[in-house]
């Protein structure tokens, strides 16, 4: 068994090997993902893409790392143009698993948002930030 | 590999050994893999058309056929044939290969979107310890016994079973490790800010299916930012489950408690944070717990 758990660990995430590092390092701050209509009201993401927002967070975190690995920087550091340009690569991402029939009638333009939520300060006044907009074609 | 009679001394707990468990045991634990595996294979493919961050596998190979051309119904009648042969015992690694193949293909397809989930890696990792396990020849006075692959015998089974607890028991190890390692041996200090992971995954289980986050939420996150040692008591316990999941494999009353108690964890992971590992559960009911064998457990037998 040590064996397996040397293995595990030295291998990290290569699929199906995983040293299952969920929540293995805890930050005081945490990011959602999700889709909303051209007003900012949110949309369910599982009958639009058949994906969650746990998921699109993982991919946009994963967009992120590589444009900021580009300047050998942390994802944390990324500036507003990279994380529009990772949303906009997670939003393009999505919509082609896009289920039309799903789309809330009137819907004109779906949003990628992500919302931060730190330690100490409430879910009300945890903010969001628009990343990218996809402009549904006329039915 | 060098088989041990079936009559084994006492497992010591530095030293464990392969329990002596019963043939019927042994069919419900195949049957129920069996059925976990198959339901655990992802089969809708087809909004998979790339892998624009190859992981394992993928980093050699193209998987994107498997978006392009699902695995429809007929392969997956195919798939149910041969764990017939599984659940039987007749030449079981030929009855497991087409589960383990899509799985872990299909598995490593889905992490290659640049998200990695991980609800199938443990349920892979059995499957395929299970294959080389019942794959691998006997070394007797003659040489290698490739026979032993096609009619298992009490003793072979057994193995196959050890393997697969050995799995669970190092995936849940190497999860505690690696939340020490990665935390800089901080994680139970940090805790604490596990409240705003409760936000989030329930938040984020409100944007996936616009189900509202529960009313207690807000109060339960305040609580455990309040009360720090609480907090670091709570998640605590369940670090220290992690790190003592090589108990089951000591003997059936320890996988008995180790079982219960890492599906303890994941009831309450579920109920706190809506993180919910199913297949995990089931796979350590069905290996740990190993309800048709509680008698023989509670009479402390080997």
């Amino acid at each position: 068994m040590t064996a397996l758990v040397l293995a595990l660990f030295l291998i990290k995430e290569e699929f199906p090997f995983s040293n299952f590092p969920m929540y293995s390092n805890i930050s005081e701050e945490a990011d959602v993902t999700f889709v909303t209509d051209q007003n900012d009201k949110p949309i369910a993401m599982k009958p639009l893409f058949k994906t969650s927002s746990g998921t699109s967070k993982k991919m946009f975190k994963k967009e992120l790392g590589t444009l900021t690995q580009k300047s050998d920087r942390d994802s944390d550091t990324a500036t507003p143009q990279e994380r529009a340009q990772a949303g906009k690569a997670v939003l393009d991402s999505l919509v082609t698993r896009l289920i039309h029939k799903a789309v809330p009638p009137g819907t004109t333009a779906l949003r990628f948002h992500v919302r931060t939520f730190r330690a100490g300060v409430s879910a009300d006044d945890s903010p969001s930030e628009k990343l990218a907009e996809y402009t549904l074609p006329a039915s | 590999m060098s088989d041990s009679p079936p009559h084994t001394p006492p497992s010591k707990w530095w030293r464990p050994l392969p329990f002596e468990l019963s043939t019927l045991e042994m069919f419900i634990m195949r049957a129920g893999f069996a059925a976990l595996a198959f339901i655990n294979i992802k089969w809708e493919t087809a909004p998979y058309t790339e892998q624009k961050f190859p992981n394992g596998l993928a980093r050699l190979f193209d998987l994107t056929w498997l978006g392009q051309h699902p695995p429809g119904a007929n392969a997956q009648y195919g798939v149910i044939a041969f764990l017939v042969l599984y659940v039987v015992g007749l030449f079981p690694a030929l009855g497991l290969l087409p589960t383990v193949f899509f799985a872990t293909v299909i598995g490593t397809l889905i992490n290659s979107q640049g998200a990695i989930n991980h609800s199938w890696q443990l349920i892979t990792l059995m499957g395929l310890a299970q294959f080389i396990v019942y794959a691998w020849p006997r070394k007797d006075e003659k040489g290698l016994n490739f026979k032993i692959a096609l009619r298992p015998d009490l003793q072979r089974h057994r193995q196959v079973v050890f393997a697969t607890l050995t799995v669970i028991a190092a995936g849940y190890v190497v999860c505690g490790l690696v939340k020490i390692v990665n935390s800089d041996g901080l994680w139970i200090a940090k805790a604490p800010f596990l409240a705003v992971q409760l936000l989030k995954t329930h938040f984020s289980d409100y944007y996936t299916d616009l189900t509202l986050p529960p009313k207690w939420l807000q109060d339960v996150t305040t609580f455990l930012l309040e009360n720090p040692n609480i907090a670091r008591l709570v998640f605590g316990g369940g670090l220290l489950i992690e790190l003592l999941g090589f108990v089951i494999l000591i003997n059936r009353r320890w996988a008995f408690i180790g079982g219960l108690a890492i599906i303890a964890l994941h009831l309450s992971i579920s109920r706190l944070m809506n993180l919910n590992f199913e297949a995990h559960m089931i796979a350590v009911l069905i290996y740990c717990v190993n309800i048709p064998g509680m008698l023989k457990m509670w009479r402390g037998e080997a």
